[in-house]
């Protein structure tokens, strides 16, 4: 099951992130499908190439400009700003996207969202306390490739937590729902 | 008429890089304090750093030779009338 290649037995720095418990295990640590990660991918490929134009559509039309003892300078100091300011974005993307995390163990599931740079959600679900777990895979890509939304909700609270874009939805239902019964059984004795 | 030396837009570019250098360390640094430092991310990183270097070399080879001495005009009342910047 591809889910297992999820799953983590010892992670100390996972441990320390969620304040794991003594008797705590964690199940899954989920993050978004990588294929989401391949528009920005594009844009960063298509905007890496915009420099690369202007020159040719400078260079034909005034062909001397780039000898110039000060535009030349200048423009290759403006591209240096431009590809590093690039990098940049390509960077905070990045984290943007894996940074949101969603740790599921025996006793709860931590949900960690990053929102751009300086904005972090961290909010926690007790299995337990799990009412309804829905699946949501919408669209050729998510189809084919098996991955979507999976929304839990709570019976005791408004909150509810979505994991979004993960890799096999179904099986992670399948997962959290067993997860809750038996966290459900051991709140009853 | 206003003039600056060439080597005020390196300056310029310098405070970009400092600035440039904070971000980067600060989303490593969010990698690294949010246990997701994996294969992945060093991939990514990595990606990043090489074409960082790769950028500040060739920005470097480019402008080695270049005299930072010389000035440009910034505002020169002329170009409203009948004359334009000389040194573009």
């Amino acid at each position: 099951m591809a889910i297992v290649d999820q799953k983590i037995s010892k992670n100390m720095d996972i441990s320390n992130l969620i304040k794991q418990k003594s008797y705590e295990k964690v199940e899954f640590l989920l993050r978004r499908h990588p294929i989401t990660f391949i528009p920005i991918g594009f844009l960063f490929a298509i905007l890496t190439l915009v420099p690369a134009g202007v020159y040719f559509l400078i260079n034909n039309i005034y062909p001397e400009i780039f000898n110039g003892q000060i535009f030349f300078p200048l423009a290759v100091l403006f591209a240096s700003i431009y590809y590093l300011s690039l990098y940049l974005f390509f960077y905070a993307q990045f984290i943007d996207f894996y940074l949101d995390l969603w740790i599921v163990t025996n006793d709860r599931i931590v949900d960690i969202e990053q929102h751009g740079l300086f904005s972090r959600t961290i909010s926690e679900v007790d299995l337990y306390r799990i009412q309804d777990v829905t699946v949501n895979v919408s669209g050729f890509f998510p189809t084919i490739l098996h991955y979507g939304n999976v929304k839990v909700k709570t019976a005791s609270s408004n909150t509810h937590i979505i994991f979004y874009n993960v890799p096999h939805p179904n099986e992670i239902r399948r997962a959290l729902i067993e997860l809750s019964e038996d966290d459900r059984k051991h709140h009853h004795e | 008429m206003l003039t600056i030396p060439l080597y005020s837009f390196l300056f310029i570019y310098f405070i970009f890089l400092a600035i440039f250098v904070a971000f980067s360390i600060m989303n490593f640094y969010h990698v690294v304090m949010t246990a997701s430092f994996t294969f992945a991310s060093f991939i990514i990183t990595f990606f990043i750093f090489t074409l960082t270097v790769l950028t500040l070399y060739f920005t470097y080879t480019l402008l080695v030779n270049v005299d930072w001495q010389t000035t440009t005009t910034v505002i020169n009342p002329g170009w409203f009338g009948n004359s334009g910047p000389e040194n573009f």
